[in-house]
């Protein structure tokens, strides 16, 4: 299973790419606002998407329409601080899976994955 | 799909169809029964009238030779003697091989053949007997005329053949009967038995299906009772939602302490919400149901964004009055067919673990301050920190000592708080100087109190009553903390590993001074978000006796402060001017050969803003509009010393009371020393204090000086 | 929490003077007294307190005061024996009044009365006493609240 990273933190990047890495993801891409996501998810074409909200040029959630609308089988996990309830709400309803509040251990995250994975339905 | 919809009532259906079929069997029956027995008595009449047929016969044969031996009319009873031969023979004929039979008036029904052998035996045997006497009397009749002789002859032989005749019918007669009977008997056998069958479906179905209806509903029953034990005795509340946000039936009890009132099913979920959170909540909670019903999210990976995972509700409570509880809503989908149907809300009363949290969240706030707070104590210089607390206790018995000193009916309360806030205001600067938060917080406090009493008109001794609690509590804090530094001077003393140096080396003293300056400054540029610098040059003030050790430290503390908050401007504002982002202030202190003090505080900040001296001095009432107007800047800048006085706008710890200044002059005051003030506009602020050793020397207090270019 | 009940002490001494005196003491300025120097003056009524906190509290009021009052009453014997009397019933009509605002809180015990400047007060504690200084009619009195 391949996996895009979409954070503007580079800790946040790097941390998750180290966990799912070892969780045996392949990284297919790490990118920083909404736009290049959207451009390298329509090339790396991955299985699985984690996806900041609040990013420069793109924000998450028209960036989670427009995955979706490339490809509506991808698996979107929200990674974003709990700060509105509501925004997330937002994102989940245009096509994400799951969330996971900042800050996170790598067991949560991987956990998120593991379930995220695990099924098609809730 | 029948069957599968007739479930465990099939069994039963087929029982009920079984009996409804042995019913029509029945019924069927009976009719069939019904009319083969019609039909049987048309028989058994038609065999019995070939007997009463064989008697006219012999009778009208009788009578036609009497008719024609008399020459009377014969007609009418040689037609009757026809129409009984002709219908005789016909049944007979109709019998033997089917045919039809005239039953009167013209009408005629159709018989078949017999098949009983008997039944045809004795048939024949009455056809034998028939038939010569058939071709006599079929003579007779096609003569015309009939003469008596044949008439006679008819007569006789007809007589004669009536016997055998009669015999030979009667025993046909009898056997048709016979047939008849037992036809019908061997019916009704058919028809019982039918009937016996479906009273025995009938039975089955009474005493089989009925007991295991029964049992089923009563498992159903049992079933229904441990649900709603769970329901009533279960302490979260739970209900079903449906996708329209309605709540179901089946609702635990607990739900109506929760709510205060049973929820009606069918009730609007949100609008049962609508009072306990804001709009805002309610639309996210809207969307979060809708999130969980409709959307292609993973349960689990969702919980955290509950937007009523804590509401807060205000409920009124007879014993307390009003009370605030938290209650905790989660959703749980129910699934049906790999669809999502409804939600299990489970709503829970999470008050003891808010408090708790709470609780332990103060708790840890508590042991942390208490924890910096010793921190600082290990921190601080040990001279520094008993001068302190020799201040503080004194300054604690000075205000004890305004308190205790009573005027009786000519009380003014009014100069009493303002004398109290004074000291009170320099204490809280030393404890803020020295880091002693729980200190400096307990007499912001104590001023809080005193504020509100300035503002207020026509005090009375009960409204000191606070003032005096706090008072009480200062002086248990203050001996906690003393009794701390007690048992770590101790320890101190027993792990210093430095060899300790002369008392008299001026360099601890003033390092230690300096460094609580510029450790106070440091915080309060912090907080004020300025950038500060502090230069000190002079004598050693540890090596001061006391109490001008301590009046000192007091008044170099306020100055700080008066200079941190009112004087240096923040970076920005320094830099537009032209001055170097950071602030300095430099102190200078020195000791004549009397052992006066000369104290000299310069402030590179804004000076002393006139206009807003004259703004805050017109606020409080201590000049009118117009005599603010008119004062020159030497009243101005002496009002800056008056209690009340003071051009912040924001109050909080470090400034806008007023009394800080006030009780630097309070201070030097009543040491018989004086106080001079130097400021330009914009560019510095410049204190100078001359405290005399001896109060006798100096005993006149001059206000101030203003220098202004 | 020493401010409310302060608070009510005071008020049940007001209440009293008002109901019994005609007028209201005026309250003067509280301070804290030091166990070993808290006024004492001619008679004076202590009630005992135990429970969750311990220490006492008493009214002593001078011999004019009580005089004044007794006076306004209508009494006409002046004697040693009804001072006593009246300082006890002031004691006690607070001591059952505060029964009734503290509840199970305190114990309450049944006033002692104190005769004349005696040192027989021992405070059952060492902390600072609030004194609360009472002026009636020109006469003097005092409430002491001591907890600890």
């Amino acid at each position: 299973m391949r996996l895009l990273i979409v954070d503007d933190s580079n800790i946040i990047r790097g941390k998750i790419a180290r966990a799912l890495g070892k969780y045996g993801l392949t990284i297919a891409g790490l990118e920083t606002n909404g736009r290049e996501a959207v451009e390298r998810f329509r090339e790396a074409r991955p299985g699985i998407v984690t996806m900041d909200l609040t990013m420069p040029e793109m924000d998450g959630i028209e960036c989670i329409r427009q995955i979706r609308a490339i490809d509506p089988t991808v698996r979107i996990l929200v990674v974003s601080a709990l700060t509105d309830k509501a925004t997330a709400i937002s994102a989940l309803m245009e096509g994400a899976q799951g969330f996971l509040g900042k800050p996170f251990s790598e067991d949560d995250l991987c956990d998120a994955v593991g379930e995220l994975l695990r099924g098609n339905h809730g | 799909m029948l069957n599968f919809e007739l479930g465990k009532y099939r069994k039963m259906v087929v029982a009920i169809a079984l009996f409804l079929v042995f019913d029509l069997g029945v019924l069927v029956l009976s009719f069939a029964i019904s009319a083969q027995i019609r039909d049987d008595a048309i028989d058994v009449n038609l065999v019995s009238r070939q007997r009463m047929l064989t008697q006219r016969i012999t009778k009208t044969a009788l009578q036609l030779e009497q008719r024609i031996k008399n020459n009377q009319p014969y007609r009418d009873h040689l037609l009757e003697l026809e129409q009984a031969t002709s219908t005789f023979d016909k049944t007979l004929q109709a019998y033997r091989s089917g045919g039809m039979v005239p039953v009167g008036d013209g009408k005629e029904i159709m018989r078949n053949a017999l098949t009983d052998k008997n039944a045809r035996q004795l048939l024949d045997d009455t056809l034998a007997q028939w038939e010569s006497l058939r071709e006599v009397l079929h003579g007779m009749l096609r003569a015309n005329p009939i003469s008596p002789n044949l008439a006679a002859s008819v007569a006789r032989q007809t007589e004669a053949a009536n016997d055998r005749l009669l015999a030979a019918t009667n025993n046909f007669t009898l056997r048709v009967q016979e047939l008849a009977e037992s036809k019908a008997t061997s019916l009704r056998i058919v028809q019982v038995a039918g009937i016996a069958l479906a009273v025995l479906n009938f039975l089955v179905i009474l005493f089989h299906f009925i007991p295991n209806l029964r049992a089923n509903d009563k498992e159903l029953q049992r079933v229904k009772r441990e649900t709603d034990n769970i329901l009533r005795t279960t302490q979260e509340g739970l209900f079903l939602l449906d996708p329209d946000f309605r709540m179901g039936s089946q609702q635990s009890r607990a739900l109506t302490s929760i709510f205060g009132s049973q929820p009606q099913p069918g009730t609007d979920f949100l609008s049962m919400m609508r009072p306990l959170v804001s709009p805002k909540t309610l639309d996210t909670a809207r969307e979060y149901i809708n999130l969980l019903l409709k959307h292609d999210v993973m349960e689990k990976l969702v919980s955290a964004l509950n937007p009523l995972d804590r509401v807060e509700m205000t409920v009124n409570n007879d014993a307390v009055g009003v009370d605030t509880r938290y209650l905790q809503f989660n959703f749980s989908r129910v699934v049906e067919d790999n669809r999502v149907t409804q939600l299990l809300v489970t709503a829970t009363d999470i008050t003891r673990r808010v408090r708790l949290e709470k609780e332990l969240k103060d708790s840890e706030e508590r042991a942390q301050g208490q924890m910096s707070l010793l921190l600082k104590l290990l921190q601080a210089d040990p001279v520094i920190l008993k001068d302190f607390f020799k201040v503080a206790t004194e300054a604690l018995d000075q205000i004890n000592h305004i308190l205790e000193t009573q005027a009786g009916q000519f009380e003014n309360f009014a100069s009493k708080v303002i004398a109290i806030h004074r000291i009170s205001h320099r204490i809280k600067g030393d404890a803020s100087s020295l880091g002693l938060q729980i200190l400096e917080q307990s007499f912001h406090e104590l001023e809080e109190v005193l504020v509100g009493m300035r503002e207020q008109k026509n005090l009375s001794g009960e409204d000191l009553l606070p003032v005096a609690v706090r008072i009480k509590a200062l002086y248990s804090n203050l001996d906690l903390i003393q009794n701390a530094v007690n048992r770590m001077s101790q320890i101190r003393g027993v792990v210093s590993v430095e060899p300790s140096k002369p008392p008299h080396d001026p360099e601890i003293g003033k390092q230690a001074f300096v460094t609580q300056w510029r450790n106070f400054v440091e915080t309060l540029a912090q907080r004020q978000g300025k950038s500060v610098a502090l230069n000190y040059q002079g004598i050693d003030v540890t090596a001061l006796p006391q109490p001008m050790r301590g009046a000192v430290s007091s008044i170099v503390n306020q100055f700080l402060r008066n200079a941190l908050v009112h004087g240096i401007e923040a970076g920005e504002t320094r830099a537009a001017h032209g001055k170097s982002p950071t602030g300095s202030i430099n102190i200078f202190i020195s000791e004549n050969e009397e052992g006066d003090i000369e104290l000299s505080f310069r402030d590179d900040g804004q000076g002393i803003d006139f206009n807003a001296i004259r703004a805050a001095a017109v606020r409080v009432g201590r000049l009118s509009p117009e005599a603010a107007e008119k004062a020159d800047m030497r009243t101005l800048a002496a009002t800056i010393f008056d209690p009340g006085v003071s051009t912040s706008k924001i109050t909080d710890k470090d400034a806008g009371r007023g009394a800080g200044l006030d009780a630097v002059k309070d201070m030097v005051r009543r040491m018989g020393g004086n106080i001079r003030v130097g400021t330009t506009f914009g560019q510095y602020c410049h204190f100078r204090v001359f405290l005399p050793r001896s109060k006798q020397q100096h005993h006149v207090a001059i206000p101030a000086l203003a220098e202004a270019k | 929490m020493d401010e409310e009940q302060l608070r009510i002490f005071v008020g049940l001494v007001q209440f009293y003077f008002e109901h019994e005196g005609g007028e209201a003491a005026a309250v003067g300025s509280p301070f804290l007294g030091e166990p070993d120097a808290l006024p004492v003056m001619d008679y004076t009524g202590v009630i005992g307190i135990s429970g969750s906190r311990r220490g006492c509290v008493y009214v002593t009021s001078s011999r004019k005061l009580l005089q004044a009052l007794l006076e306004f009453m209508g009494e006409t014997d002046f004697s040693e024996a009804n001072y006593a009397d009246l300082a006890g019933e002031i004691a006690n009509t607070i001591s059952g009044n505060a029964r009734q605002h503290f509840g199970h809180e305190f114990m309450i015990s049944v006033p002692v009365i104190v005769h004349g400047h005696s040192t027989d007060i021992r405070m059952p504690n060492q902390v600072k006493a609030y004194v609360i200084p009472l002026h009636w009619r020109k006469f003097e009195a005092a409430l002491v609240v001591s907890l600890e």
